[in-house]
């Protein structure tokens, strides 16, 4: 019997593999039975802009042994890859071979980009589908799916029209992450916190018809410009005669009114805080509670509005930071500055500093979606984690806490988002445009432009 | 099923979860296996920005796709940092797979997978009986293992049985058998088993390490339809398809498995013996064994020829107690049974105390170094918990050792 000496993995590999999926032996139709039992797995699609890399190798790893174990023991097995179409990823690098050419995709326009993406994607965008034929997965290669394919567009659609026509699909004016770099709306999990040394400023605001002055502590003193009040702690000693009185606002020029709010920390900063309901979350959530009005300071290049003055209008935020700053120091109102570590929250794909800014989003409302996933995973333990202890309880929790989703992206590469809008201002969300002129009763629609959060699919 | 790192749970789980319980009104998963994560050498992120990250194509083509599939399903769900040695371990582990089943496949005229075992298990050979044992035992725990997603466990204990009872026992026990010059049934059949455990061990082994697994199988002489789970019926001869072992219950015997236990020991503690006072490989040695026990008696006596082979022995005596000359090397077995190594003729003693007493000195003279430093505090507040460690424990070591250096003088006292 001829048997080498050694062992040659890369010659063994490259055959076998070969002659497995030529001979179908990934696909479930080999199994003849017709009583086998099913066992299936979804990949978690890698994104089509990827390389293999070990955290991949690992869960793909894991998967085979359980899809081969499976399939020795006479199971009808069915593990499906596939890619995701991950969008601002791949519209990046789409751009940037662009940008080697001297064109953007402004030149291209949006239908020829699209073209250009699609043709990368058929060239370049399956490497990590080669990788995973090195590692031995023996999934079924005839029923690999993409994100955008054509069934899978379809059952988006489809979910955001029924979602929408339950009402847990709106548009609306929302607080959102917003990247100025990008120009584009962020998820919670496009945006990293990241650990930061930075200052505190402690700014000073006098009372109206006193010499009394309340101060305030924060990271941000550009955005003092557009505070519509000042929030203390009901329980709060120090405050207590402060509530309902009224606050002249420095540089802004306008009263500001003192309100009650439990959800002031009293142990944080001086125990006031400046209430900026257009450009922090939790102003915004307050802002709604006491009906304050909302100024608009900040715009979406990360630059101040005129509504930030005369003085501040057109500065990049961080000009006006210091010029902020510089001013109070002028007017003897600023109390003092100290340093001070805190996380700031910046865009996953270029680093840039996030801004909280309120936008006009579609968003997906979570908390009536989570109902039943809670009462399953609470009542009966479903999916069961492995290992148990801890993930069952962060995904408890995590349902348990979630936010208003933000669907849209200001992207051109994704699924576009299934609304049409009339002339006279209406809304029209539909299965397709030929739906939607239907249900509008008019051929003169304009789809929106921007597309879904990847993660959808 | 679903297979995810960490930070994905929070997302796709959840909304997964969410959609396919409103359109479809059922949960999309039964189970949800959170997978652990790989860090870099010092414990940290890979991550581009920090160019520390390892390219599982390059660990491929250094090692061999199958021997990195071993790490990684044993990392499973815990954090762990990557270190390369792991992989050349396993690549170790692939070459000792593939040479046993070189040996099996060179001596393997006569033979073919499937054959060799007698109808009447009562007729089976000891080690045979054993390594049946074994083999299903395996099955047993990996099958189990599997299914619950302990892949730690299921890859710990093929490595085991391949390495230790497979490459290492069986293939020895059963050698003079497979080898024998004349050619005989009797040698057909031994060749027939190994055969047949071999490719059954390779089909246990296929889901973590699906390349050599294949490449070798397709050797096997009498592999095809017959090794195919029915549910393939009629599809062509590939390990893929094989029917995975279940492991028979009427075939594991725990009583052969503690008799070729009691013998593994018995040759291990002599081989350790025969190295230990440095006795030249070529050089036979008389053999005392002392067994109160009787039914273990039994088992050396039945397996004198083989232990005696194994141990380069030139004459085995076995008896109830034991009665060692004094220059002799021995060593205690369980079930309370001894051996020993008479030494008298095959080793110089005045050399050899001659060695033993510089070794002692050598091992004096660092136990002082290493005191010194352990005793000052400077050194052992400044220096890294690790190194301090090291310390201690090569202290630990050399007591070990010197207090079996002495053992070993006393022996070749004059």
């Amino acid at each position: 019997m001829d048997i080498p000496k050694t062992y040659d993995p890369k010659q063994a590999e490259e055959r076998h593999y070969a002659n497995w999926e030529a001979g179908g032996y990934f696909a479930p139709e080999i199994n003849r039975d017709p009583d086998a039992p099913v066992y299936s797995i979804v990949i978690p699609p890698p994104n089509v802009t990827g390389s293999l890399h070990m955290g991949h190798a690992l869960q793909h790893t894991l998967m085979d042994v359980l899809t081969r174990f499976k399939r020795m023991s006479g199971y009808r097995t069915l593990w499906v890859p596939g890619e995701d179409h991950a969008g601002i990823s791949t519209q990046i690098v789409v751009e940037r071979e662009l940008k080697k050419e001297g064109a953007s995709r402004h030149d291209l326009g949006r239908e020829k980009f699209l073209e250009r993406v699609w043709k990368w994607r058929h060239e370049s965008g399956s490497r990590i589908m080669q990788q995973m034929r090195r590692e031995g997965a023996s999934v079924d290669w005839s029923r690999q799916r993409f994100t955008m394919d054509e069934g899978l567009s379809r059952a988006v659609n489809e979910f955001f029209v029924r979602c929408y026509e339950e009402n847990l699909i709106y548009h609306g004016e929302g607080m959102i992450n917003w990247c100025p770099k990008d120009q584009t709306a962020l998820s919670d999990l496009e945006v990293d916190k990241e650990a930061q040394a930075g200052k505190l400023y402690y700014l000073q605001y006098p009372v109206k018809d006193s010499d009394r002055r309340v101060t305030v502590a924060t990271t941000r003193p550009e955005t003092m410009l557009g505070d519509t009040a000042v929030a203390v702690n009901p329980a709060d000693e120090r405050y207590r005669e402060l509530v309902g009185a009224t606050l002249l606002l420095p540089l802004a020029g306008r009263e500001i009114p003192v309100v009650a709010d439990e959800f002031v920390d009293p142990e944080f900063g001086t125990g006031a805080v400046k209430v900026t309901p257009a450009h922090d979350p939790n102003d915004y959530a307050m802002g709604l509670r006491h009906e304050l009005p909302l100024v608009k300071v900040i715009d979406q290049h990360a630059r101040m509005t005129a509504d930030a003055g005369a003085e501040f209008e057109g500065l990049d935020r961080y000009e006006a930071r210091e010029k902020v700053v510089a001013k109070f120091e002028e007017i003897g109102l600023l109390e003092k500055v100290s340093d001070y570590e805190f996380s700031i929250s910046k865009c996953g794909r270029c680093r840039t500093v996030v801004e909280p800014l309120i936008s006009l989003q579609w968003f997906c409302r979570q908390a009536e979606l989570a109902r039943r996933p809670l009462d399953l995973v609470r009542d009966r333990h479903e999916p069961r984690f492995v290992p148990e202890n801890p993930y069952e309880k962060v995904y408890t929790n995590w349902l348990e806490n979630l936010h208003d989703w933000t669907l849209s992206r200001q992207l051109w590469w994704g699924h576009r988002i299934p609304a049409w809008y009339t002339e006279d201002g209406r809304t029209i969300v539909a299965r397709s445009e030929a739906e939607a002129r239907e249900s509008a009763g008019t051929d003169r629609l304009t789809q929106d432009p921007d597309v879904l959060d990847a993660r959808l699919a | 099923m679903l297979i995810t790192a960490r930070d994905i749970i929070f997302l796709w789980v959840s909304r997964m979860m969410m959609t396919g319980m409103k359109f479809a009104g059922e949960k999309a998963f039964e189970d949800v296996f959170i997978t652990g994560t790989i860090f870099d050498k010092h414990g940290q992120r890979m991550s581009k920005s920090k160019n520390n990250g390892v390219d599982p194509l390059e660990i491929f083509d250094k090692y061999g796709v199958d021997a990195t599939r071993l790490v990684l399903a044993s990392i499973e769900t815990t954090d762990t940092r990557w270190n390369e040695n792991q992989v050349e371990s396993y690549r170790n582990f692939a070459n000792k797979i593939w040479n046993a089943a070189r040996f099996c496949l060179m001596n393997s005229e006569g033979a073919r997978v499937g054959e060799g075992f007698d109808q009447n298990r009562a007729n089976w050979a000891l080690h045979d009986r054993w390594i049946m044992s074994r083999l299903n035992r395996t099955a047993r725990v990996v099958g189990e293992a599997i299914e619950k997603y302990q892949f730690h466990l299921a890859v710990q204990t093929l490595y085991h049985f391949f390495w230790d009872d497979f490459c290492d026992w069986y293939i020895e026990l059963t050698k003079s058998e497979v080898t024998a010059t004349e050619e005989s049934p009797a040698r057909d059949a031994a060749r027939s088993r190994v055969l047949t455990v071999l490719e059954q061990a390779l089909r246990l082994l296929h889901p973590f390490m699906p390349f050599i697994t294949e490449e070798l199988w397709q050797m096997l002489p009498g592999i095809g339809e017959r090794q195919l789970h029915p549910a393939y019926a009629g599809a062509p001869s590939t390990i893929m398809l094989a029917a995975y072992p279940q492991g028979q219950d009427e075939l594991i015997d725990e009583r052969a498995e503690g008799e070729v236990q009691a013998i593994i020991e018995l040759v291990s503690r002599v081989r350790n013996i025969r190295s230990e006072m440095n006795i030249k490989p070529g050089e036979a040695v008389p053999l005392l064994v002392g067994a109160p026990d009787e039914k273990l008696r039994a088992v050396f006596e039945a397996g004198a020829s083989q232990i005696a082979r194994l141990v380069r022995a030139s004459s085995i005596s076995i008896t109830e107690n034991l009665d060692a000359p004094r220059a002799s090397a021995r060593a205690v077995l369980a079930g309370g049974a001894e051996v020993s190594v008479p030494l008298e003729g095959l080793i110089d003693f005045a050399q050899e105390r001659e060695r033993l007493r510089k070794e002692e000195e050598k091992l004096a003279k660092e136990a002082e170094r290493l005191r010194g430093q352990l005793a000052n505090e400077n050194f052992v507040a400044r220096a890294p918990a690790e190194k301090v460690a090291e310390l201690r424990q090569r202290m630990a070591d050399i007591e070990q050792r010197t207090g079996a250096l002495r053992q070993s003088m006393e022996a070749f006292a004059e």
